[in-house]
């Protein structure tokens, strides 16, 4: 891939355009067509994929803009899931769980025509698409068919990988497995590792795996059992202190380095970014590391989660200038 | 024929559309008035469903509180809300008490909600016993952003505080304390061995039934201890530790337990069977009364789920 040093992503969600979801009002009240839903939705993802342009993005997505949830949207397409009704996270935040009733497999495409639409759209041959993995929608669903989570997890690794066999044919170049509830147990993450892997076995694409809020602890002595390209992960947050855990464990794939809070409004400066690019450049060589927020960016004001892309990718730009100004790399 | 004695315990799912009129409180389009009453309607509800179930104790389903600690907030003054943060190991998250003064006992909107819920249970006609929950002195420390105290002092201030809110709460009511922490990993032994003298503290000269309600995980090697703590009923969660059934079994001869024989992490439907087998056994191994119900609070199912689940409890004496 022909990127620049400290190549710049995104995890993949980003805010909804406030029209869209009063569109998605509209239509689930049955005042806006099918059709014209989706004549909006491809038109956010147009708009997301312009923000992340001017932004300076280096590997977009178009915000995962079609998409309500990580794992509704995934269970709502593959044999084997039905939904009760919504259960709630926090305070007023709910969401709908899915529960596994009968044996999981792949029915139709999910995310190829996501693909065909971001490759008619994006401004660079690199974009990204994001999967949720195996192992995180075994945790988050509920259970009613298998002898237990392991079992639903590999057949649930068999249908993702089926899935990102089609996303390649489709043309997508950079695939990311989403898992942040990889490291929810230490008796289950040595299999969790190789139901990601089976998800990924026989994969021609740059793989990202994508880990994020708890404990890094759980997951750290497996990280290089990963057969994936890149795991990026949230670090900013916790002020950088798992660099020194992953160095312990010798990790030596890429590292997407999460340096923006995506839980605060505070838009972070270029130079705090820069800052802390520094300091991943002395647990990590340079050519091993990716700049990324810390996770999705969909929660966020939209204007906000633009201004932090800028920062992001402007504290990377003065990395940049001083990696070049000191011969380290070509002008 | 066994008797089947229900318990309701902990929270009660707060449906979507009861979340849409907190929402509009916090965002000043409602009154506080407005807020309230809808929680006492739907309050009613739920008391006339466990009325429905023959439950001979239960909790007003906690739809007040956004989570288990957020009730603490309403009987003890000093700490603030913090960060959000994960409930174990479910994607439910709870905000933590950040606690940087001494703590305070200051029932006063508690007493308040309690005198509201006695109201509709007279209301619905629920003739059972009321319980009034509080969060157990281990959990609330080891969920705390503690600034203030070393983690023992807080055990220990906690249960201080919590005996005189104890002691005001109406004698009509059963107390339930909430300890899902005990059972967890990475306790320090001395922590755990000191529990017994502040728990001993915490019910000083406190006259109401007090259950003491566990969940989620049961270490074996903590039994012993667990069933030294001064409360009146003990209570497990045995859905999800069925495996570790004969431990508990060897250890409740002569003693009131709690049973949780649903489990409301997962939506799958228990066996009735299954239920009967389970308490059957413990009376055979000599248990003086076995009580049972949801194992967990009830905020992880959808509320659909939550209703088939407590009618199952209905059915336990149909065919035993």
């Amino acid at each position: 891939m022909n990127l620049p040093p400290l190549p710049t992503t995104v995890i993949g969600s980003y805010p909804r355009p406030k029209w869209l979801r009063e569109a998605i009002t509209l239509a689930k009240n049955g005042r806006l067509s099918r059709e014209d839903l989706q004549e909006a939705f491809n038109d956010a993802a147009i708009t997301v994929m312009r923000d992340h342009q001017v932004a300076g993005i280096d590997v977009p997505t178009d915000g995962e803009v079609k998409r309500d949830e990580m794992v509704e949207f995934f269970a709502e397409r593959l044999n084997g899931f039905r939904f009760y009704g919504p259960v709630r996270v926090w305070g007023t935040a709910y969401y709908r769980k899915p529960s596994v009733v009968s044996k999981i497999e792949y029915n139709t495409p999910m995310l190829v025509d996501e693909v065909e639409f971001t490759k008619s759209i994006t401004y660079t041959p690199y974009f990204k698409v994001t999967i949720t993995g195996p192992y995180t929608m075994a945790y988050w669903s509920y259970n009613e068919y298998y002898k237990d989570r392991r079992e639903m997890a590999f057949d649930l690794a068999k249908a993702i990988n089926a899935e990102i066999r089609n996303l390649v044919e489709a043309g997508a170049p950079v695939i990311q497995v989403d898992e942040p509830a990889i490291h929810s147990s230490a008796e289950e993450v040595e299999w969790a590792v190789e139901a990601v892997n089976e998800s990924v076995k026989g994969i021609n694409a740059k793989l990202m795996l994508h880990i994020c809020y708890g404990d890094y602890k759980i997951v750290a002595p497996y990280l290089n059992d990963f057969k994936v390209d890149q795991i990026n992960f949230a670090l900013k947050i916790y002020n950088y202190k798992p660099l020194k855990l992953f160095k312990e464990h010798g990790y030596e794939k890429e590292i997407g380095a999460g340096v923006i809070d995506v839980h605060s409004r505070n838009v972070e400066s270029p130079e705090e970014v820069y800052k802390d690019i520094k300091r991943l450049m002395e647990y990590f060589p340079l050519e091993k590391i990716w700049i990324n927020p810390d996770c999705g960016l969909k929660l966020l004001p939209r204007n906000i989660a633009f201004s932090k892309m800028v920062s992001m990718v402007k504290g990377v730009q003065m990395v940049r200038e001083e990696l070049k100004k000191s011969g380290i790399v070509g002008k | 024929m066994i008797k089947f004695t229900i318990s309701i315990v902990g929270s009660y799912p707060r449906a979507i559309s009861l979340g849409k009129v907190f929402s509009r409180y916090r965002s000043g389009k409602i009154s506080k008035e407005v807020l309230d009453k809808e929680i006492i309607k739907r309050t009613t509800s739920f008391m006339s469903l466990v009325k429905d179930v023959g439950a001979s104790y239960t909790t007003d389903g906690l739809l007040r509180w956004d989570d288990l600690m957020d009730i603490t907030f309403s009987y003890i003054s000093g700490p603030t809300k913090g960060e959000l943060m994960r409930f174990y190991d479910n994607n439910f998250y709870y905000r933590k008490p950040v606690i940087k003064g001494d703590i305070k006992a200051q029932p006063d909107e508690y007493l308040k909600s309690l005198q509201e819920d006695m109201e509709i249970a007279k209301k619905v006609g629920y003739t059972g016993k009321l319980k009034a929950v509080l969060v157990g002195p281990l959990t609330y420390t080891l969920l705390s952003d503690n600034r203030h105290y070393d983690d023992e002092e807080l055990v220990f201030a906690y249960a201080k505080e919590v005996n005189s809110v104890m002691k005001v709460i109406p004698s009509e009511l059963a107390i339930e304390i909430h300890e899902p922490s005990f059972f967890e990993k990475g306790i320090k032994t001395s922590m755990i061995s000191r529990l017994v003298d502040a728990y001993s503290e915490m019910v000083k000269g406190v006259s109401q039934e007090k259950h003491l309600i566990t969940y989620f995980a049961i270490n074996p090697s903590k039994l012993d201890m667990f069933f030294k703590l001064p409360v009146d009923v003990h209570g497990l969660d045995v859905i999800e530790n069925i495996n570790l059934l004969a431990q508990v079994y060897a250890r409740i001869a002569k003693k009131r337990v709690f049973f949780g024989v649903l489990n409301t992490r997962n939506t799958k439907l228990e066996r009735l069977s299954t239920i009967r087998r389970i308490v059957n056994k413990g009376y055979q191994k000599g248990a003086s009364q076995i009580i049972v119900g949801n194992a967990a609070p009830m905020d992880f199912i959808p509320e659909i789920i939550a209703v088939r689940k407590l009618k199952l409890l209905k059915k336990l004496g149909d065919k035993s």
